[in-house]
Order: C-alpha cells, then structure tokens, then sequence
C-alpha cells in the first residue's frame, strides 16, 4: 500500500477536493475535501445510512424525508437530528466509524490501481472536517494487523463462510452480540455478509467473530495467541515508518477453509439492501 | 478519551493525551477484564474499571447504546487531588449525557 499511501499523502498536501476511485474487490470511492477525508463508499462496508437503517435507529421513511430536505446542502444529520431524534454525538459516531470501516474493507483488497477525479457530489453525512489521511492509514494498518495475527491472513477471513459450531444455542450465549451474529451463522454468509445484515461495521464483526471462534462457537480456528488468551487482543510491537503490514503474517491454521481462486469473493452489493 | 469498545478506535479526547494509553489498548484491556469476569460468572455487565497507581486513577466507562456497539469513556485523574467517588459519579453523568 506504500503507492496508495504516497497518492493520498500527496492529495493531501495539495489540498484536494474530489473523489479517488479504487478498483479491486471490494472497488471504492474516497471522497476528499481540501485534503481530509469526508466519506469512504464501498459495497465491502455498511456505510452511514445502511448501518443507521439496519439497526432500527431510524426508519425508511424518516432518511427518505431527511434525504429529500438536506441531501443537496449535505444538510442530512442536521434534519435527522431534528426530526428522527438521532443525536449529534452519535450520528458523528456512527459516521467516523464507517469510514474506517470502509477503509478497512478496501485496505483488504491492497489497492494498486486508482484514479483521482477533481468530481464533487453531495454526501449525505459527511464527516466534518474530515480525517487526515495518516490518521486513517494508521488506524487500517493497525486493523489488517490484528486479524492477521489473531487468526491469519484478513483476506481469508473474509471469505470464510461463518458457521455456528454448535456448542452453544444463540440464547444462552451471554454477550448480546455473539446472540446476533450466531443467528446469521449459517454457513452461508461472510462477516461483511453479517455486518451489513446486522448493521454494525464490518472490522467490529470480524473482531468479534474471530473472539467466537475462539471460544468454539464458531467453526474455524484462529491463530493461536502468544499469551494462550483466545479472543484477547494482542500488542502490537511498534512498526517503522511506511512499513504497511507485519513482516512475517501468521499461517492460516489448518482447519481454515482455503480459498479458490475467483470463488467466494464478496458480492458487489450488500445483501437485501 | 473516547473509544469504540468494540473495534479499539478513537473518536476523540480532551485534556492531556499522553497521560492515558492509546485507544487499542485500552479498548483490549477492557475486553481482557470483560472476557476474564464472565469466565468467572457466566454473565458479561461490565460497568467501569478503576485502576489506581500512586500517582492516578485511571477510569474506563463503559456506555451503552440504545442501538449500536458500547462506548468507552477513559479518564485519567491525579490521585492527590481527586476524590475518587465523588469522580466516579460525575463521570457517570458525564457518560450518560454524551450520547442523549
């Protein structure tokens, strides 16, 4: 990713405004405002409204009339604040996350082809004023990390098909969120699958999925931990500087399904959306 | 500091930054106690967690939301000056306004 990085490092200085298309799977637009970041759209991510949709924080028809009202003035959050109840805060949480989030999901594909277009469209819920990019390089490095290491290489995980063990019935599991992702662990659907079925984000699904797994209610084993803690973050020892990614990622165990070429890539939209 | 309690990430903070522990870390360390807590007991609840130094209390929040991942709220607080229960308190009003 250092070409990537030095592309928006260098959008960065010169205080661009426009979009950056990435191709690969999953493809992906970053939209730049005077060199921060505002939004990231990809089908490998819930971005805002899927994820304010799909966990019921508001209804269809309330985004459709704050839509109609603010989209062109990017003035949505405001008339969703106003008038679905949503809350500044958390509309800014909920925005910050799903651009990391997407940049996650696009940071699986390592980006090696992209254009930059000096195009503007209106974003419905813009981050304001935007994330810097080392910021968000950062914060993605760290991410692609933690799989690699608490289960193996990101991209294979997320191809995995999730399926529930069962060890355990969704309802005497204790943690709420493993309740909901072992409703949706048939074997069928990937973590982005069940993220955007969840509307959480995608990274904090395959954190968790990867911690159920751990503990044998999922199927799939992930990588053994140094400290013997399944399911317990890891350190990261410190990185130098424009190094994307740990020298040496763990091997994939051995029970990890592998992955055939051109077979179980993500679809290109998100499911029943 | 505010942190995502689920994915580790920093949503912003107030104050003096290099007096607490980064965001991951200290996302882990709760997840860690969390994790340990409900081997022992079977339940998940974490409310807060309070470790104290000689110098600090350091306090990590934990706040719901309605819909959506908990929050972490991490507050470093100079022992020689702090009265722990009484912080205690404000910080859980503060936690429970942040998002209402």
């Amino acid at each position: 990713m250092t070409g990537f990085r030095g592309e928006l490092t260098r959008l960065h200085e010169s205080r661009f405004t426009g979009v950056l298309r990435i191709e690969g799977v999953p493809a992906g637009v970053i939209h730049l405002r005077e060199g921060l970041i505002a939004a990231i759209v990809t089908p490998g991510a819930p971005g805002p409204e899927s994820l304010l949709l799909k966990s019921e924080r508001i209804t269809e028809r309330e985004w459709s009339a704050a839509f109609a009202a603010g989209a062109p003035e990017e003035r949505v959050g405001a008339h969703l604040t106003k008038t679905a109840g949503v809350g500044t805060a958390e509309l800014e949480v909920v925005t910050v996350s799903a651009l990391y989030d997407a940049a996650f999901a696009i940071g699986l594909n390592r980006p090696d082809r992209w254009q930059a277009e000096t195009e503007t469209v209106p974003l419905p819920l813009p981050v304001r004023p935007g994330v810097h990019p080392e910021d968000l390089l950062r914060e993605t490095r760290r991410r692609l990390s933690v799989v690699s290491q608490r289960w193996g290489p990101p991209e294979q995980l997320m191809t995995h098909r999730v399926r529930a063990s069962g060890r355990a019935a969704p309802s005497v599991v204790p943690n709420a969120r493993f309740q909901d992702i072992l409703l949706h662990a048939n074997g069928r659907h990937t973590p982005r699958d069940i993220a955007f079925l969840l509307g959480r984000g995608t990274f904090a699904v395959t954190t968790d999925i990867v911690a159920m797994a751990a503990r044998g209610l999922l199927d799939g084993r992930p990588a053994s931990s140094p400290s013997g803690a399944a399911g317990v973050a890891i350190r990261q020892p410190a990185r130098r500087e424009g190094e994307d990614r740990p020298a040496t990622p763990p091997a994939p165990p051995a029970s990890l399904p592998r992955r055939r070429p051109g077979a179980g890539r993500p679809e290109a939209g998100p499911p029943g959306a | 500091m505010l942190i995502d309690g689920t994915t580790g990430l920093e949503y912003g903070f107030g104050g003096d930054r290099s007096a607490l522990p980064s965001a991951a870390e200290s996302c882990d360390d709760a997840h860690r106690i969390s994790d340990t807590l409900e081997a022992v007991s079977g339940r998940t609840g974490l409310e807060n967690i309070t470790v104290t130094t000689t110098l600090s209390h350091y306090v990590t929040q934990v706040i719901p939301r309605k819909r959506g991942d908990s929050l972490l709220l991490v507050v470093a607080l100079a022992r020689e000056s702090t009265n722990l229960a009484l912080a205690a308190r404000q910080i859980d009003e503060h936690a429970r306004k942040l998002l209402a």
